[in-house]
């Protein structure tokens, strides 16, 4: 039974089954019930005939009622007349009923005789000048009961049949109604990763089953997408990693080549723990990125004030910009107060500012700006005057990996995992990360950090905003 | 001072050994777990190295039955996880330290330092090196008597080395105790380069040898002599 209802096929079939025999039970009830109907008012306009011979006769003349059953010898009735029986027709007599079978209040009922026929009764009284006649009719019930009988073992019979055909029936239909969903299931069962961009056909048709099979081409697009991210990273990650592996390699090899003296050994030495860190800042960096997609981090979240954490950044990263005269300038909104794991959020932020620092030119500008959003969030911003970033590589750019300069040049350095870095730690607080270009070239790099609670809380501290260049 | 290492990595152990040798360690190595509590069973040890990944017995169980079993000795483990929680269960099944896979040598030998030094309280009001005095109180620097101005950063990391004179500092320790960034992600060392950059020119500029020395590829020293 479990095997059976286990299948969709199978629970419609029953489904069907159930509802063609109710309806079948519904039609035979109907059938059985106007028919007997039928039988019994015909019976009764019978007996109210022979009732009114009988009454005509015997308010005439008593003695008539022989003639009355000379002239319908069938005929069944009795006379009763002050308690005394006064007539009764030998189809009565025969019959055995006794006369004072009660009857209901329109004076009709039926009566099994001891000779195990079924009559119908009829009684009414006559009153006549001086007293009362009380006169009953019968009649044999015998032959209508049996075709009723009859009727219904013919109702009941049929319910296996029907119960057969509409399994057979419905197991048809189901099949029929389900076939769509069988071909979907073969044709997603033929998308592997090696034809992930073939689709489910979808028909002409606006019905449910073409609306699964968008749905269905829909995640395969999505999985699609991602799939190839993922070769495109993988095929990055091991560029990444491959290279300072080949230096390794060939500064052993060379190093070994020919005899050198001690500072040359320890050149080489040097130079390959060099790539050895940049190897484990690599590694170190992908963790972060891949743990955050599969781990849950210990976060340890607090309402602060962003202003506070920009500016210490600022604070932090300004010999660098320093050493590059740019000029790095705080603007900022002290008395905001949003909720935060304060060192996710200056993880993301070092790496913003470090990263406008590094693309920005020789004396350019950048401006760290934290200020009110929209629904009193947080917006951060990091604005510089550098060349900004083309239109191509603009959606790209939070990427793993992602470089504008395709030759992966070393010489700027970084991983090129800084912008996905930031983009994961922002959106562990609750926040996103967008670029937008300045229409005078440059690019602002721009935090949204949500309200706190929804709330916009007033803080005390009431330190000077503003510039503080230095 | 006996370290015993406890490490499967035979080449690791060896390097290990060799290090803390140089540095005047009386060093064991056991390659397993089992080999390693016989050890500590055997005979006093003032500081273990325990790496946590070990074939048959694990790090983490033997380290809960030396625990269990009341032996005091600080230990250092060793692994390749970093997750926060394996991070605390190590430290909740007694650990003392904790470094991951790929760790400085320089770092491990200051940690087994910090660790054996723990007791003695050292606490000098002066710290000098080769005619560079610092004076902790009144936050005056000078080398051979000329006063020299410091940020407050770079007392912090002349202080810094100062302290941890003729080791090898890496950028990692830099950033975690004086910048107190934890995250190994987050890019520090160009920020670490410049103050160093500047400290060295203010110290070492115009004098007979520079004390601050760059050890490639691992990090910073200070030391008496030029190498």
């Amino acid at each position: 039974m479990k095997v059976f209802l286990g299948s969709v096929r199978w629970r419609l079939t029953l489904w069907y089954s159930v509802s063609i025999a109710l309806i079948y039970f519904l039609f035979a009830g109907c059938v059985f019930l106007t028919f007997r109907y039928g039988c019994i008012a015909e019976s009764r306009m019978r007996l109210d005939n022979e009732l009114a011979h009988v009454t005509s006769a015997a308010s005439k003349d008593p003695k008539r009622l022989v003639s009355v059953e000379d002239e319908f010898p069938a005929s069944n009735f009795y006379v009763i007349a002050d308690q005394r029986l006064l007539y009764a027709s030998r189809g009565w007599t025969n019959s055995r009923i006794a006369p004072d079978v009660p009857v209901d209040s329109d004076g009709y009922t039926f009566a099994a005789s001891p000779t195990g026929q079924h009559y119908a009764i009829r009684k009414a009284n006559l009153r006549l000048p001086g007293h009362t006649l009380e006169i009953g009719v019968s009649e044999n019930d015998q032959q209508t009961a049996a075709n009723l009988n009859k009727l219904l073992l013919v109702l009941l019979f049929s319910v296996p049949g029907i119960l057969l055909v509409s399994l057979i029936g419905g197991y048809f239909l189901a099949g029929r109604v389900l076939s769509p969903v069988d071909d979907m299931a073969r044709k997603a069962k033929e998308i592997t990763t090696d034809n992930l961009s073939e689709r489910l056909t979808v028909g002409a048709q606006n019905d449910e089953f073409n609306d699964l099979a968008r749905v269905f081409n829909d995640t395969f697009d999505r999985l699609e997408h991602s799939f190839n991210r993922m070769k495109r990273f993988t095929a990055d990650a091991s560029h990444e990693m491959r290279t300072p592996l080949a230096v390794i390699r060939s500064l052993g090899e060379h190093a070994l080549q020919k005899p050198a003296d001690a500072a040359g050994y320890q050149d080489a030495i040097g130079s390959i723990l060099e790539e050895t860190d940049r190897l484990t800042r690599l590694l170190e960096g992908l963790l972060t990125l891949t743990r955050a997609e599969s781990e849950s981090l210990a976060l340890d979240f607090a309402e602060v004030s962003p202003s506070v954490i920009a500016l210490d950044v600022v604070n932090c990263l300004r010999v660098l910009a320093e050493e590059k005269r740019q000029t790095l300038t705080f603007q900022g909104q002290a008395d905001l107060t949003v909720r935060l794991d304060e060192s996710t959020f200056k993880q993301a932020l070092i790496n913003l500012v470090a990263n406008a620092i590094q693309y920005t030119p020789v004396g350019g500008q950048i401006i760290v700006r934290v200020r009110q959003g929209l629904a009193k969030g947080a917006l951060v911003e990091v604005d510089d005057n550098g060349p900004g970033v083309a239109a191509e590589h603009r959606n790209p750019i939070f990427e793993r990996f992602y470089r504008i300069d395709k030759d992966r040049s070393q010489t700027s350095g970084g991983s090129g995992l800084g912008l996905a870095i930031a983009r994961w730690a922002i959106g562990l607080n609750s926040g996103t990360v967008e670029f937008e270009a300045k229409p005078d070239g440059g690019s602002i790099f721009r935090i949204a950090l949500p309200a706190l609670d929804g709330r916009y809380v007033q803080s005390a501290v009431a330190a000077p905003c503003g510039s503080h260049a230095p | 001072m006996r370290v015993l290492i406890v490490e499967d990595e035979e080449k690791l152990a060896r390097t290990l050994k060799e290090s803390l040798e140089y540095e005047q360690y009386v060093v064991d190595i056991a390659h397993t777990g089992e080999e390693g509590f016989f050890l500590v069973n055997e005979r006093h040890f003032d500081l273990i190295i325990l790496d946590i990944m070990l074939p048959g017995r694990d790090g983490i169980d033997v380290l809960r039955t030396l625990r269990k079993r009341d032996l005091r000795t600080p230990v250092v483990i060793l692994t390749a996880r970093d997750t926060i929680e394996d991070k605390v269960r190590g430290l909740d099944c007694g650990a003392d330290d904790y470094l991951v896979k790929p760790f400085a040598v320089a770092e491990l030998l200051a940690r087994v330092r910090a660790r054996l030094r723990k007791d003695r309280t050292e606490d000098p009001a002066t710290l000098n090196i080769a005619g560079l005095e610092m004076n902790l109180l009144t936050r005056a620097v000078t080398r051979d008597g000329e006063p020299i101005e410091l940020t407050a950063k770079e007392f912090e990391l002349l202080e810094y080395l100062l302290r941890r004179r003729g080791t090898v500092v890496t950028r990692e320790m830099l950033a975690r105790d004086i910048w107190k960034v934890s995250v190994r992600a987050v890019p520090l060392d160009n920020v670490i380069d410049v103050h160093m950059t500047r400290l060295r020119k203010k110290i070492d500029q115009g004098f007979s040898f520079p004390t601050i020395q760059t050890i490639r590829g691992v990090g910073f020293m200070l030391r008496e002599t030029a190498a």
